[in-house]
């Protein structure tokens, strides 16, 4: 005989992703939730990033995933933010049961803003959902400008694409008009900002971090 | 990547739904895979045969069908479906969708045989 199930078995984390988004807006509470491959500079981009969030009067905190290790957390707990870590254990990217559960960690009426770095990965991140409001996909510009095509659900789920380590781009011959075009035939009214995080080329992270700011009171007015 | 993980929660929610049966043998079990959920056939198979070993779904065929992503266009508000990225819009040629659905993985059905009335 047969039966029809039609179970979703994904349908697990839309409900905890439903929930995580309804207690995000009770706290009035942003949630960024950021991809990219592993060595894209999501979290040196976080912590240049933080201090230009908090110079706008924002207070953030950060939840970081990784397969192990505290590192990325310990990085960012130097900066005096709140942080959680959350090791998945080989799990190749962050599901929003994991967020639920960590949220007890922080002090949510306190915060403005919640980052979250994602597992360095390019394809299992994007078919979950967190419950955040903005996606950002970070992507390198030493890792190739062909990613966006490659990848293209990753990129379609984004609403932030940010190109970084730009101060590379001179020394490995990226094609960036060819990079923005393939990103803007995806989904044309997708945002690029062009960052880098050394040390006097903050132009990128500030206006990434006016992105924001901006994206947080649209959602908040 | 995932493939397996999702296999187990597929092999879970079969063996839930199959508790009221007393099954014989497992025939068929029919997965469907939105274009969004990045599944990749090849490593579902072999997360399939890996996990069924030594269980009811030992020896069953595996059918894995990919679905299209539905979506909504932002410009003209025609809904519609698409197998391929980026999703454009049949009506007016819009790239700017909002994405309805595509991420799902469902378990469809499962055939199987009942053990006969009078055996035991």
């Amino acid at each position: 005989m047969k039966i029809e199930v039609e179970q979703d078995v994904m349908q697990v984390n839309r409900t905890y992703a439903a929930q995580n988004r309804a207690d995000f807006s009770a706290q009035r509470l942003c949630v960024v939730n950021i991809l990219g491959s592993p060595g894209a500079g999501k979290t040196t981009l976080l912590e240049r990033l933080l201090p230009l969030l908090q110079a706008e009067g924002i207070t953030p905190a950060v939840i970081e995933g990784d397969l192990a290790t505290a590192k990325d957390a310990a990085r960012i707990a130097e900066s005096g933010v709140p942080v959680v870590q959350i090791n998945t254990d080989g799990g190749c990217h962050l599901d929003a049961k994991m967020i639920a559960r960590v949220l007890p960690a922080f002090d949510l009426a306190s915060l403005d803003l919640l980052l979250i770095e994602n597992v360095g990965n390019l394809v299992c991140p994007a078919s979950f959902d967190l419950g955040e409001d903005v996606r950002i996909v970070v992507l390198s510009v030493p890792e190739g400008g062909d990613k966006p095509s490659k990848y293209p659900a990753t990129f379609l789920s984004a609403g932030i694409v940010v190109l970084n380590k730009m101060d590379l781009a001179p020394y490995v011959e990226i094609d960036l008009a060819a990079v923005h075009a393939d990103i803007l035939a995806l989904k044309p009214d997708m945002r690029i900002i062009e960052t880098s995080c050394r040390r006097g080329m903050e132009s990128g992270l500030k206006e990434l971090a006016t992105e924001l700011v901006a994206r947080m009171r649209e959602k908040l007015a | 990547m995932h493939e397996t993980a999702l296999m187990q929660n597929i092999l879970a929610a079969a063996a839930q739904a199959l508790a009221p049966y007393r099954v014989k043998r497992v025939n068929t079990l029919e997965v469907r895979a939105g274009v969004l959920a990045n599944v990749l056939p090849d490593a579902f198979f072999f997360a399939f045969e890996a996990l069924a070993q030594g269980t009811v779904f030992a020896g069953a065929c595996l059918q894995v069908e990919k679905t299209p992503l539905g979506a909504r266009c932002l410009d003209c508000g025609a809904t519609y479906e698409s197998f391929t990225l980026p999703p454009v819009c049949p009506q007016c040629g819009s790239r700017r969708p909002e994405i309805l659905n595509g991420t799902e993985v469902l378990l469809a059905s499962i055939d199987f045989d009942e053990e006969d009335e009078d055996e035991d």
